[in-house]
């Protein structure tokens, strides 16, 4: 293990690493800080270039990529008032109060000193915990696993709030998409519709890219004009960072709570960002105090989301059962590097798993290095016009579809793929389920099939077990809960879909 | 009569007319089921007729639910709300699809690069954005930016355009 330690850091230090990370980390924070442009988007747009990198560069820059995004979020919710991604919403309510009071450079290193803090112990976690759980996971059959995938389906179609039922149908048409093209036991074509081209499916880049690149483009063309003029930053950077480090309690304690719900299916970097705000809120000795600027009300959320970054890949690497759309995002990538979910992800990934910790690691002090000193240029990117900014868009969306294969039917799918993620995050459907249900369609369709030739055809064998009666009364019941009319019932408000 | 044209006005969105076209998938793709080649043992084709009943079900759910939603004064508001950002939102989805569509079209044609620059101008200006020179020098520098880091750093092939090279070719 050591030995893959200190090789991870010679790559990191290469200048070819080096380079890859600050890249990755740089292109990161600047579409970071383009609201409504966030973590998958990134990360769905750059995956195809991934390929035609070595294994260890690729996921060195995809983590710098995502991690600095995530970030980069922080920044406009500070300076501008509008969260650059879904996980900086509650930084908007006192980090950008404190910028109207003259204090920008205060609520930045607030932000960017808590989100470097999380981001470590998140890292830290994935390290010790996702080796742990994939060793449990050892003791699991194909029953479980199957249990298993449709509990993380289950928890993402729920924790879009108020559309569980869209949720599901989505998980449900994306296993059925993933089953497009040859079967898994019998090697023939299937649902192909006599086409040439769906023999070998729908390639899964071209699917990503539409539904997050290409339907922003069409979302940015409709919205017009510029993202914001931007203001300038007063205060002092240093004076935020100091406040940070005398608060270490309030950061060690977000830091857990990122790792804990980062580490659940379903839950991701939105609702840790609320959840970590209204717990510091509750417990916060003067909560009229939250929303007029309280420099906690910027750690906590920031301190938790960062945390959830890393954590949020546990369950991908441990049991392949990503958590969220970035989570299945890197799993595909990791599957393409030929490095398969569970124990021996982490004993015989070698090198390269290590080289992604470490480059989600070293991202964290990139970030907070560009932070304190380019958070303004940065900003400066929300100036660029949409005029300009869309076609960059269709361009880069037309090279990933046709990097993977070269064929001109794959940038058909990206076009098709478009329309549909378009209408769906117009209708507020949760996307990410629908890109989940193709991710785990293999898992559960393996796992299904090989259960039934273990119990020759009877489904008892989905309940025969402890811990598969315990996984089911948990898929009935998180499914229960999503149903529950919770508006009428607890007076909740229905939010839109979380899991964007 | 007038119930019933209120509830046809309701259920005629974008929202259910997605929902029914899934609903039309999940049977379609049952129907694809039966001519799954099957080996013996375990049907291949159990789980996928599983997952489009199954689908079906949540489907009709759905529907079921928007036709049952009780028709208040907050329903009608949603409804005029939902018809008119449904007509927006339909033609700027076909104006953005078009301009994609003729982008994706010209890229084989023309090539990456002229493409890129002729439609990155000509959005710009469709845009109303309308400083000319800022255009058409972003316009240039990202493509060449692009057509080098993917085709020469990355080595992805780029389309050279047809027509561009048959006429070098004459």
């Amino acid at each position: 293990m050591f030995e893959h330690i200190l090789s991870a850091l010679l790559i990191v230090f290469s200048l070819k690493g080096f380079g890859h990370l600050v890249i990755g980390g740089t292109m990161g924070l600047a579409i970071g800080v383009l609201p409504g442009l966030g973590p998958v988007f990134a990360v769905a747009l750059f995956l195809p270039f991934t390929f035609w990198m070595e294994p260890s560069m690729g996921l060195l820059f995809l983590g710098s990529l995502y991690a600095c995004c995530v970030y980069g979020g922080s920044i406009t919710a500070v300076l501008l008032g509008i969260p650059g991604t879904t996980g900086s919403i509650t930084t908007v309510f006192d980090g950008y109060e404190l910028s109207k009071q003259g204090k920008a450079g205060f609520a930045l290193g607030l932000s960017v000193m808590s989100s470097m803090f999380g981001g470590i112990i998140g890292v830290i976690s994935l390290a010790l915990f996702a080796p742990m759980l994939a060793k449990f996971a050892l003791k699991f059959a194909p029953p479980d696993y199957f249990a298993l995938a449709l509990f993380g389906l289950s928890m993402v179609a729920v924790a879009a709030k108020g559309d569980t039922l869209k949720g599901l149908m989505l998980g449900v048409l994306g296993v059925l998409i993933s089953m497009i093209g040859p079967d898994l036991f019998t090697g023939r074509s299937r649902f192909t519709f006599g086409t040439d081209y769906l023999e070998g499916g729908i390639p899964f880049i071209s699917i990503v890219i539409g539904m997050f690149a290409l339907s922003q483009a069409f979302i940015l063309a409709e919205e017009g004009g510029q993202i914001s003029k931007i203001g300038r930053v007063t205060g002092e950077v240093r004076q935020g960072i100091f406040f940070v480090v005398r608060h270490w309690i309030t950061l060690l304690k977000n830091s857990i709570l990122g790792c804990i719900l980062g580490a659940i299916p379903g839950v991701g970097i939105n609702i840790t960002n609320f959840l970590a705000y209204l717990f510091q809120k509750r417990s916060d000795r003067d909560p009229d105090s939250f929303g007029k600027g309280n420099p906690l009300g910027v750690i906590a959320p920031e301190t938790a989301n960062n945390a959830c970054v890393s954590a949020e890949l546990i369950p991908a690497f441990a049991l392949g059962i990503p958590g969220g759309a970035t989570a299945a995002l890197f799993l595909a990538a990791t599957n393409i590097y030929g490095l398969r979910p569970g124990y021996t992800f982490f004993t015989e990934g070698g090198t390269v798993v290590y080289v992604l910790i470490m480059g989600l690691l070293f991202a964290q002090f990139l970030f907070f290095f560009l932070g304190v000193f380019g958070a303004n240029y940065f900003a400066k990117v929300t100036l660029i016009p949409s005029a300009i900014l869309v076609p960059i868009v269709m361009a880069l969306s037309f090279i990933g579809g046709v990097a993977e294969r070269g064929l001109f039917e794959d940038v058909i799918a990206v076009f098709v793929f478009g329309i549909l993620g378009y209408i769906m995050q117009k209708n507020n459907y949760p996307t990410a389920c629908l890109i989940l249900g193709i991710i785990l369609g293999p898992l559960v369709e393996r796992n299904f099939h090989r259960s039934m030739q273990l119990s020759g055809g009877e489904f008892s064998i989905f309940l025969d077990s402890p811990i598969r009666i315990v996984l089911w009364i948990a898929i009935i019941g998180v499914i229960a809960w999503g149903l529950l009319p919770h508006e009428k019932w607890f007076g909740d408000k229905k939010e839109t879909p979380a899991s964007q | 009569m007038k119930v019933t044209n209120n509830t046809f006005k309701k259920l005629l969105t974008v929202d259910t007319v997605f929902v029914v076209l899934v609903t039309v998938f999940f049977l379609v793709m049952f129907i694809e089921t039966f001519s799954i080649f099957e080996m013996g043992g375990v049907s291949s084709a159990l789980l996928p007729r599983l997952l489009c009943i199954a689908g079906f079900i949540i489907c009709s759910i759905i529907l079921i639910i928007k036709i049952l939603s009780p028709t208040g004064k907050n329903q009608k508001e949603t409804d005029d709300d939902g018809s008119v950002a449904g007509t927006q939102m339909g033609i700027n989805l076909v104006y953005s699809a078009l301009f994609t569509i003729g982008y994706f079209c010209l890229v084989p044609l023309l090539g990456f690069i002229l493409t890129t620059i002729i439609a990155t101008v000509t959005f710009s200006f469709l845009m109303g954005y309308r400083k000319k020179i800022t255009t058409v020098v972003v316009a240039i520098v990202t493509t060449l930016l692009l057509y080098t880091i993917f085709s020469t750093l990355l080595e992805v092939s780029l389309p050279q355009g047809i027509i561009i090279k048959s006429l070098l070719s004459l």
